[in-house]
């Protein structure tokens, strides 16, 4: 009886102190915060400009869809990947460069095109 | 019969009433669709240089934009939408980032969606690890949701009065990594919504940095209509 009202009693007494360090968790010094808060110390002109309202959220980058490039958008999809871009991306220099990719590609593809054209007319001219 | 008659008539009408009441509850929880006011964020920064920056915010429930029109320390207008937010320098877009939906994880979503006294973490997966009650404030601890276990720390949460009051974040290895505490609250249009929030994080030499946010003049469902809405 005396061992089970000590264990009990153990039991209580940690189940308390584990409740007082959970509960020590929301301290902070309030009156440092009201200090260094007040309205005095951010009246200076030694005021830091703020980049950003979210400085731990806001993540820079290029603006990519899936990750690939809008020049290759535009030269792997043509037409389509520049529309691609321009509704996802919604940014005018992105869709500029999937759009010189466009003609990249169109310009690749006349001269393979001519070669292969070309290539093609001397065999058979020459088989003649 | 006469008795049966009347019983129908009013177990029919309680019905009703119970759906009415019910419905209207619904209505007016879904009406608080945006909030508007003016925000002032002090901060001891990083590196000790105090940041300082007023201005308005809006945001929208149903679109889930959020719109920071900046007056100070210059005039800027932060619009965020889904992943990305879009930064405006006298109506002229001057650059875009891709960010975490800023929208739908800010205070102004959870007191419009009714989700900030358990800060949308049940909505988010997590789940419930331990209850501690004294008197009325109410300590959970929340652990994160299963597949995220080796990414996400324990968050511990202080309610009072059924309001959230505080969160303590951890990092896998129990370290505490930030503190956030809602306090002055207020009722408006049955949202219920803090004024002050404070957030506490922790230098690299275990200094803490602080950043109080401040609302005023704010306002559930006073739609501005033209110029923020301007902006896509």
């Amino acid at each position: 009886m005396k061992k089970a009202f000590l264990l009990f009693a153990f039991v209580l007494g940690f189940a308390t102190l584990s409740s007082a360090n959970d509960a020590e968790l929301f301290s902070y010094n309030e009156n440092e915060v009201a200090a260094v808060m007040s309205d005095v110390n951010f009246s200076s002109s030694d005021l830091g400009s703020v980049n950003s309202l979210e400085p731990n959220v806001l993540v820079s980058g290029s603006l990519e869809p899936l990750g690939i490039p809008a020049f290759i958008w535009g030269c792997v999809g043509g037409i389509a990947g520049v529309a691609i871009v321009h509704f996802i991306e919604e940014d005018k220099d992105e869709t500029k460069m999937a759009l010189w990719g466009c003609v990249a590609q169109s310009v690749v593809g006349t001269i393979v095109y001519i070669v292969a054209f070309a290539s093609a007319a001397n065999a058979a001219t020459s088989g003649i | 019969m006469k008795r049966k008659v009347f019983n129908d008539v009013l177990r029919s009408q309680l019905i009703f009433l119970f759906f009415l009441n019910f419905n209207c509850n619904l209505v007016y929880a879904q009406f608080a669709n945006a909030i508007k006011g003016d925000i002032t964020i002090k901060s001891t920064g990083t590196t000790g240089v105090k940041e300082l920056v007023k201005g308005k915010f809006y945001y929208t429930l149903s679109s889930e934009l959020l719109v920071y029109s900046l007056t100070f320390p210059n005039h800027q207008v932060f619009v965020g939408s889904d992943t990305t937010i879009r930064i405006y320098k006298n109506g002229k877009l001057v650059n875009t980032q891709k960010t975490p939906n800023l929208g739908v994880s800010s205070v102004y979503h959870l007191a419009l969606a009714q989700e900030l006294k358990n800060f949308g973490l049940l909505k988010s997966g997590f789940t419930i690890e331990k209850v501690q009650k004294d008197g009325k404030k109410v300590i959970t601890t929340w652990k994160p949701p299963s597949g995220l276990e080796k990414k996400l720390g324990q968050i511990i949460m202080l309610t009072e009065d059924k309001r959230l009051s505080g969160l303590v974040f951890k990092d896998l290895n129990g370290k505490i990594i930030k503190k956030q505490f809602f306090k002055k609250y207020v009722f408006l249009d049955g949202v219920t919504f803090p004024l002050e929030v404070l957030e506490i994080t922790f230098s690299a030499d275990n200094k803490p940095i602080y950043r109080q946010t401040e609302y005023k003049n704010v306002k559930v469902n006073d739609i501005v209509p033209g110029d923020l809405y301007r902006y896509p």
